[in-house]
């Protein structure tokens, strides 16, 4: 079941009147229960597929449908709605709101969605056990190691129930540790749950653990295995 | 309530900046709300003395009396008048008056002085003038003694029931003369009536000046001082305009108001100036908080938190910076304005003879209005929104993805 069609997706910017090609017309499809893994040296367009594929950029051209829904032609507000309800967000740093408790966190998400406060509450404690920080519920991002906090986001990420988590480079400012737990943890909910994962990364790890793996290079998808 | 909590928690992050701007939110309205008060409190003082003591809230006389202060300007006090004037709405009492200027002397000292001839019951009830006597005893309605106002006596060294002479021109050009035994010495808040006036009953003054059934003004009081103004629009509208004046004690001062207003322009212009280095310190603060959290905001947007929703969350913070300012500042404004307002500053040296020679009281109480409190409250509210407009724009052109790069 296919749950991202991209078709022949261009951006270019204009750096300094020269025109950098980020993407080059990419054709992709990602289905269901994929772990997917985009890596590319530096410039080859991986974070701007996936600001895409977030619908937290437009491009020049091309097609990006999320199910039957074309994001690129959506308004903004409905956009953020949009992303609200079908995508979950794992940032490389910063991906917590700093003044709520690792159990706000995830319990904010269900609020903005309108999700009934004893459900909220029984999921966000749910996540947060199954990422294992049921004994940190309570603990503000500050308190919490960088391994923990990004444990927190992909619980924060899982809570709204999304079609897919896209995750840029959730490894880069961990220790090796902070990232082989990370990485199982996601692992285990891909498997047991079927939740589609979509990485940006450099990390080998993250890459050993894909089960498929898009190169880029020059905003062109150069190999899909 | 998430966005209270955020917002809430959000303005404890960096705990010193938020006390800094807050303190000086405090400050300004304290300094504004002490500094206001003392002047609407002199304001209030100057008025209250010219109502309270003399003018009324406002006078009826025959036409052209106000421009030419002349026996011969003066008014028949017919049961016309009379019913005219008790019926007027909104009137709390009136009292009937006959003045001239006239010389007064005692042993070697004379005088140039105004002689008001009242009615002292009605007097009374206008200006409390039984409460101004420091000495002696109050008029009875046809007694033949005077109350002479405290400088006056001090200045001419007469004391109770020594006989005061006064001299002078009465009406149609009859001449005045008159020997009166000082039954009291009333003390006036105004050092200019103080040192000035001779008060004998209406039947004496009539009878000293030749002006049987005269009087050149009649003083009003007002049940609602704040509409003084329409209780003497209804009185003018019922009398013959042709015959009769009604002045407002604005209208028969309009010096003092002009000097109230001059100084009350003056006392803006400073308030104005530092509610706007209020604005520009809290303006600081909220652009750097603004800066520091472009990446957050990034993130939340991304996250599916709506652009409105977080406007809310930063409008709520400024407005708590600004609430916890204001509110911390009336309230340490309240004991010393209401201690000053019970019990007023009195100037001494050279501000007290300033003030003396202006004519007025040299005192400095504090205004307490609690429509003032709120009125310099809602300034610093309205700069506080003027602000809140920054991170409305800002949030509103907020580019999710050059603000997760930043």
């Amino acid at each position: 079941m296919n749950i991202i069609s991209i078709e022949e997706l261009r951006k270019s910017y204009h750096d300094s009147e020269v025109a950098v090609h980020a993407l080059n017309g990419i054709n992709l499809i990602i289905e269901k229960g994929e772990f997917t893994a985009i890596v590319g040296s530096s410039g080859s367009g991986k974070t701007t597929l996936l600001n895409m594929i977030g619908g937290l950029d437009s491009p020049d051209s091309g097609c990006i449908r999320i199910g039957d829904v074309d994001i690129t032609s959506m308004k903004s507000h409905k956009l953020i709605d949009f992303r609200l309800r079908n995508i979950g967000f794992v940032f490389q740093s910063f991906n917590l709101i700093p003044v709520l408790t690792a159990f706000e966190n995830v319990e904010f998400i269900m609020n903005l969605q309108g999700v009934k406060k004893e459900e909220r509450r029984k999921r966000s404690t749910e996540l947060l056990d199954a990422v294992g920080l049921g004994k940190r519920l309570h603990s503000r991002p500050s308190k919490l190691s960088g391994g923990q906090q990004q444990r927190v986001a992909v619980a924060r990420a899982l809570a709204s129930h999304p079609r897919f988590i896209l995750a840029d480079e959730p490894t880069a400012n961990l220790d090796s540790v902070s990232a082989r737990n990370l990485l199982e943890i996601m692992d285990k909910l891909n498997q047991d749950e079927q939740i589609t994962y979509i990485f940006s990364t450099h990390d080998q790890r993250v890459v050993n653990k894909a089960h498929r793996v898009i190169v880029l290079e020059d905003g062109m998808v150069v190999r899909d295995e | 309530m998430d966005v209270i909590l955020i917002a809430w928690r959000n303005l404890w992050r960096n705990k010193r900046r938020t006390l800094i701007t807050a303190t000086s939110v405090f400050f300004a309205i304290w300094f504004a709300l002490i500094m206001r008060a003392f002047q609407l409190g002199s304001y209030d003082l100057m008025v209250n003395n010219i109502v309270h003591s003399y003018s009324g809230y406002f006078q009826v006389h025959a036409r052209g009396y106000w421009d030419h202060k002349l026996l011969d300007n003066g008014f028949i006090y017919n049961v016309k008048l009379k019913n005219a004037l008790d019926s007027s709405a909104g009137t709390y009492g009136y009292a009937l008056r006959l003045e001239s200027f006239a010389l007064a002397s005692y042993g070697l000292q004379t005088r140039g002085v105004m002689v008001d001839g009242i009615d002292p019951v009605a007097e009374n009830r206008l200006t409390s003038l039984k409460k101004k006597l420091v000495n002696g005893r109050y008029l009875d309605p046809f007694d033949s003694g005077a109350l002479v106002s405290h400088r006056l006596a001090t200045h001419l060294k007469i004391h109770i029931d020594d006989t005061l002479v006064i001299i002078g021109q009465g009406y149609h050009g009859y001449s005045a003369a008159g020997v009166f035994p000082v039954r009291g010495i009333v003390n006036f808040p105004s050092p200019n009536l103080d040192g000035r006036l001779v008060l004998i009953s209406l039947s004496a003054a009539r009878n000293l000046f030749s002006a049987d059934s005269m009087l050149t003004s009649i003083a009003f009081n007002v049940k609602d001082p704040d509409s003084y103004n329409k209780a003497a629009i209804q009185l003018r509208d019922r009398l013959d305009p042709g015959n009769y004046e009604v002045l407002t004690w604005d209208e028969m001062m309009p010096d003092v108001v002009q000097q109230i207003r001059a100084d009350s322009v003056s006392g803006l212009i400073m308030l104005g100036i530092l509610y706007m280095i209020v604005g520009f310190g809290i303006f600081g603060t909220m652009l750097m908080m603004l800066n520091e959290r472009s990446r957050e905001f990034g993130m939340m947007v991304a996250i599916g938190v709506q652009k409105s929703k977080l406007t809310l969350i930063m409008l709520a913070e400024i407005l708590f910076l600004g609430l916890l300012g204001i509110v911390a500042g009336v309230v340490a404004a309240i004991p010393p304005i209401y201690y000053f307002y019970i019990h007023p500053i009195t100037l001494t040296g050279k501000m007290a003879d300033s003030m003396i020679h202006m004519g007025f009281e040299p005192l400095m109480p504090a205004a307490w209005r609690v429509s003032y409190f709120i009125a310099q409250s809602s300034v610093v509210l309205a700069i506080i929104c003027i602000v809140m407009l920054l991170p409305v724009l800002k949030i509103r052109k907020l580019e999710v993805i050059n603000a997760l790069q930043h």
